[in-house]
Order: C-alpha cells, then structure tokens, then sequence
C-alpha cells in the first residue's frame, strides 16, 4: 500500500464498491421486470446551467466544446432549442413531464410538480418494459426526482461519484423527499448559520474537516462543489462512474443523468485554466432595469470562468463517449444531451437567478444522436424542453400523455413548423397554486420573442425582438412593430389566462 | 447527603432537578430553529400544502428533540463522573449555568460558520479553550446566591413549555417513524 494515497484508496473502493454493488442492485431490480431488448435504450445527459450561446458547437467564438462538435457529427443539432424556466427546478419539470412550468406548477425555490401531475412523468409513461434509472446530481433536480421514486428503478443519491456527501436525506430511502426538504434544503442547509443550533454547529465542523482534507489536485480554483449543499466531486470521477454504470445496464435502458456542472461555483481543471485568456469582447448591452447591476468585470471574468469549465466538462464528456461507444452503447442508444437551462453574463448580470429571460439564459443546447446515425442534421425550427418527452414517448413506441404540451421534435418525427409559439416562464416569487402575480414569461412565436415582466413594477411591460435579424436582443421592436406586439401580446395574455384559470377563485 | 459516598447510579439527577434544566435547554434550541422555520415559511407557502409544512415540522422536531437530549446528556454526566460536592449537590444551577453558557458559545460559533467564507479554523482550535472559561464560569456564577437565584427561578417558569414541547415532540416523533418505517 505504500505507493497508494488516501484519495487513490478511497477511489480504488469506491470504484470496487460501485462494480460489485451496482450491477447486483440493478439485476435484483430488474430480475422481475419484462424487457424487451429491441427498444432503443435513451440516455439523457443533462448539464446543468448549460447555455448554447456559450457552446463552440453553436458558433461561439471561443473553442469551448470540441468533443460535443465531434458527437454532433452524429446528431440532430437543434439551434433553437429552449428551456421551461430560467432555473433547475422548472426547467427540470418541463422537460420530465413535457409541460410549461404554469401547468406543472414547479416554479419556485425548492418547488415541486404538483400531485395530479408526477404521473405525467417520463419515467412512468415509459414503464416497466424500460429499466429506468436516475441520478440527479443537482440536490433541487433530486426533488423532482425523488416526486418520480415509483416510477424509477435504480435511484442514485445526490453523492453518487462524489469525493465528500454530507447530506442526510440518503438515509430516509422511504421519505427521502421530505426528509431532503427538511434536512438537506432547511436544518442542515450550508447557507447562513445552520437552522440546527448543536448538530448543525457540529455538522459544518465535521463536514470542513473533511472538505480541507480534499485534494484539489487538478483544480486550481477548487474542487467542483454542489453550491450551497455539502458534495464536492470530481469531474472524471463522475464520468469514469457514469461509463461503468451504462455498461452494467440490462437493455433496453433509460437513464436520466443531471450533472450538476457547468452550475456555478465553475470549478475548471488545470487543463483549460486560463485557457480563455483572449481578448473576446462580448457584445455590449444595456444593464437591465430589473438586473443586478453588476460591473463589466465581474461580469467578464465569470463568463471567462465559465467558458472554462464547460471546456472542462466537454474534455471529460469526450472520455465517456469513447467509453460508450468502444462499449457498443452508442450505437444502439439514442443519446440526449441538454441542459435545464441557460447561463447569462451581460446587461449586468451573471449565473441565472434573475427574473430576465433574454436567449442566453433560455437558450439551451439540444442534439440527439440516433442509434447508427452517421451525419449531422441542423433544425433551426424553434423547439422547447416539453418537446423531448412525447419524442422520446415516441421513438419508445409508448403512447404520449395527453397533458403533454410538447410535440413531436423536427428530424425525429416531427416537422419544422417556423410558426409554432412556445412559452418560457419565470415566476419563482409567485404562489405556485394561485395565479401569477409576479412573472417574467417569454413567448417565441417564429423569428419573434415577446417578453412580459408583470408585477415587478406598477405597470406591467412588453419587450419584442426578432431573434433572426437581432439575436442579440438590442433593438425592442415593441413600439416599432405594434401589429405583430399586438398579435403576439393577445396570444400570451390568452395562454397566460388559460393557465391561471384553474387557480382563480 | 454529605454524610456518604453517593455511588455512580445514586449520582444520577432526580427528575425534579433534570425537569427545569431540560426547560432551559428547549427553550434555547427550539426556539432557534422555530424562528428559521417561520423565515422559510414565507417561501414554502408559496408551494408547500399544510401536510407537507407539517412533515417539515416534525423533521425540525425531531432533530430538536435528538440534539436537546445529547446537550442535556452532558450534565447529566458530569453529575455521574464529577465528585458529588462539585456538581450533583448543585446539579441544578450548575448545569442552567453550563446550558446557558455552553448554548451561548455554540451560538456564537454557528454564527461565525458560514458556507461561503473562510472556515474559522482558529476558533475551532480555540474550542477547549472556550470549554475550561465556560466550566469556570460555571462554577464562579454558582458562587453568587443571586445569580443561583436567578437561575433556579428562571428555570423554575420554563419548566411549564415542557408540557407544550414534550407532547409536540413525541407526535412529531412518531409522525417521522410512520413516514420511514411503514
């Protein structure tokens, strides 16, 4: 053992433990289960606060994702994809239950998709002939998950891969998304002073303790960490467990993995630190009245960070397709990968709690690799997070809930329709049962984004741009462009109406 | 009882005197937590139905509960370990003096821990120090009849919350077996 450090040992029995624990937990699992191998197996890759305008694969100008270019060379790349919110837990339910955030109603901080809707999950409309598999390294995409637990046959807790979990709800397998809300997001939340006066005390010493002992090695701004919950990981630790655990499935297989980066705080490897250090100049833009207001160099300098770990992940995410594909996995899955929502460095913001909703902040990547595909296909229709699970439903060959909102996606058997409106809602401060009172909701209807802030301020205003001439959203065509701000003002307010009808008295 | 060796078992405190101290200890670590949970509240009304806030409570019960009878562990112990005139002949206004003290440092300290900044690695180290000036002042305060007064009295009105604490605290108990067990 001389030659073996802590961490390698801890690594070395962590990985033993995961090779002998995994493939038994998932044959026992399974061992009852009617499977047929003919389906397809899915695999969602989702990147947490991942924006498509900070990916070289959508045109970015600094060389951010080399391997996703490489997977798209085999993928259906679609250009105009948006997410359900501006943040993990609506845009985590939209895309799982194939609904706008106004009718899941998970709009809030630490919010949940309301009880007449987690049947509508994907998990469940796939069923048993599926071995369905979860992992949400995102503590508040777990919540959501954790509403699915009937649903999912193997569920990985949080610290799954992790170097260092200190969080407790693991321990209540029967309860554990109560006993997440109430211990790991309250009592024991690493936020201000714990809400546990002695264990909590005790728990933040033991739990530094622990974290100073890490090894940083490879991380020079830090190991990668689950902001404001006690996990540290390691990016290739993650990867190197994802690749063992997709080839210890039974087929067909459908897994749903929520990485919790490129998520602030962006932890990058020494690979690509200060990799960026160019001279890109992002298009300069007016601080929003409703932004934070913050400097031009804060802003940059996260931007550049962030452009560094997505370059991390994207390094890491080129090893595991390797594994899949030596593994014959890739070839006979089809393999998404996405994010649940944007990132957004400018008009004096950074990271994404913000109640402004311009593309970097929705826009997110979607390309998905059908098994045996050989060329890339490029859809520039507009299409949204609630369109994946009735195609995935679909190609499944299993029939697709009728409260899904989404559609068919172009290229996987649906059309590009240019005139297809979707929505994009941001209500975080609104009560999820009663209707709007505070909100952002964006409307895409063809080159044409509305944006309508309510509640903010004593009046309620409009923001029109077109996408296609001005992806930028400099130029508010509102008072420019009245037939169309009125056309597509009524189409919001309507659908917007339709949404709060259940909830008016 | 001066007049012989009490054994370990015999140095165990009589309810009458556990009763106010454990008071005082309820009456510093739920209210801690109680007036967090209300901070939150605001949030998780917004989503939360009155079922789910009341799980949530009893999660914050229980983890009350837990940590209000390993703080009043502690001078039940000494009782057991410390020679008897040292602390079991005074094991009331000692171990009020001891919670309120020792309670009061771990305040302190929860509110120096914060995620985001630096760890306070050299108040950490400073923790058996703060120990033996708590201990100190245990025994300095518990020479002065009006603070014993003052303690015996204080923990004397508290004693009543233990009949609001203690029924709340063994609902919520169960509440948390019947969710995990069943």
């Amino acid at each position: 053992m001389s030659g073996l450090s802590r961490r390698s040992f801890l690594k070395l029995a962590g990985a033993a433990t995961s090779a002998v624990l995994l493939p038994r937990l998932v044959s026992r699992l399974d061992s009852n289960l009617k499977q047929d191998a003919s389906f397809p197996n899915i695999i969602i890759i989702l990147f947490d606060a991942m924006s498509a305008r900070n990916l070289s694969v959508y045109g970015y100008p600094r060389p951010t994702t080399s391997n996703l270019e490489h997977f798209a060379e085999r993928a259906t790349v679609y250009h105009s994809h948006s997410a359900g919110g501006n943040y993990t837990i609506p845009g985590t339910a939209s895309l799982l239950t194939g609904t706008y955030p106004w009718t899941h109603r998970a709009i809030n901080y630490g919010g949940q998709v309301k009880s007449s809707m987690v049947e509508n999950n994907i998990f469940h409309a796939l069923g048993k002939g599926y071995h369905r598999l979860a992992f949400g390294q995102n503590v508040w995409a777990q919540f959501i998950l954790t509403q699915f637990m009937a649903d999912i046959d193997t569920f990985l807790p949080s610290g799954t891969f992790g170097e260092l979990d200190y969080l407790l709800s693991r321990h209540f397998p029967k309860d554990q998304n109560m006993a997440a809300r109430a211990l790991d997001d309250f009592v024991f939340k690493m936020e201000r002073e714990p809400a546990s006066m002695v264990f909590g005390a005790l728990h933040r010493m033991l739990y530094f303790r622990d974290s100073n002992k890490l090894n940083p090695d490879g991380y020079p701004r830090g190991l990668p960490e689950n902001v404001n919950y006690p996990l540290y990981f390691r990016l290739e630790d993650v990867f190197d467990g994802l690749a063992s655990l997709l080839q210890s499935l039974p087929s067909p297989f459908f897994t749903y993995f929520h990485l919790f980066p490129p998520h602030a705080p962006y932890r990058t490897s020494d690979k690509f630190y200060s990799k960026f250090l160019d001279r890109l100049i992002p298009v300069k833009k007016p601080v929003h009245r409703l932004g934070d207001h913050l400097s031009n160099l804060v802003v940059r300098t996260a931007r550049r960070s962030y452009d560094e770990y997505i370059a991390s992940l994207d390094w890491e995410f080129g090893r595991l397709l390797n594994a899949m594909e030596k593994a014959g996995i890739f070839e006979n899955s089809y393999v998404v990968i996405t994010s649940d929502h944007g990132e957004i460095f400018e008009r004096g913001e950074k990271a994404h709690a913000t109640v402004l909703l311009y593309d970097p902040v929705v826009h997110v990547p979607l390309l998905v690799s059908a098994p045996g595909q050989q060329v890339r296909r490029d859809v520039y229709a507009p299409t949204h997070a609630v369109d994946v699970l009735p195609t995935l439903l679909q190609l499944a060959g299993k029939p697709v809930p009728s409260a899904c909102e989404g559609r068919l996606l172009p290229g996987l058997g649906g059309v590009e329709d240019m005139e297809r409106s979707h929505f994009v809602v941001e209500a975080k401060n609104s009560p999820a049962f009663q209707p709007f009172k505070r909100a952002t909701i964006a409307m895409q209807k063809g080159n044409y984004k509305l944006i309508y802030y309510t509640g903010y301020e004593p009046e309620d205003t409009f923001e029109l741009y077109d996408l296609n001439a001005d992806i930028e959203e400099l130029d508010d065509l509102y008072p420019a462009q009245p037939a169309i701000a009125r056309r597509m003002k009524e189409e919001l307010l309507d659908s917007l109406l339709d949404a709060n009808k259940p909830y008016m008295k | 009882m001066a007049g012989r060796n009490l054994s370990m078992i015999e140095k165990i405190p009589k309810l009458e005197d556990i009763a106010p101290v454990y008071a005082v200890i309820v009456m510093m670590i739920y209210p801690w937590t109680l007036s967090r949970f209300f901070w939150k509240l605001s949030s998780w009304i917004l989503f939360a139905s009155v079922g789910d806030l009341a799980a949530l409570f009893a999660y914050m019960v229980v983890v009350n509960l837990l940590e209000s009878i390993v703080v009043l562990l502690v001078p039940i112990l000494m009782s057991i370990i410390l020679p008897q005139k040292w602390f079991y002949d005074r094991f009331r206004t000692r171990s009020i003096s001891l919670v309120l003290f020792g309670l009061g440092y771990i305040i302190y300290l929860d509110k120096k821990l914060y995620a985001d900044s630096p760890f306070p690695l050299t108040l950490v180290r400073w923790i058996p120090m703060a120990v033996i000036v708590i201990l100190v002042l245990v025994f300095l305060v518990d020479r002065v009849g009006f603070f014993r007064k003052v303690l015996d009295e204080l923990a004397n009105r508290l004693t009543v919350f233990l009949y609001i604490s203690i029924p709340i605290s063994m609902v919520s108990l169960l509440v948390i077996l019947i969710r995990n067990v069943f």
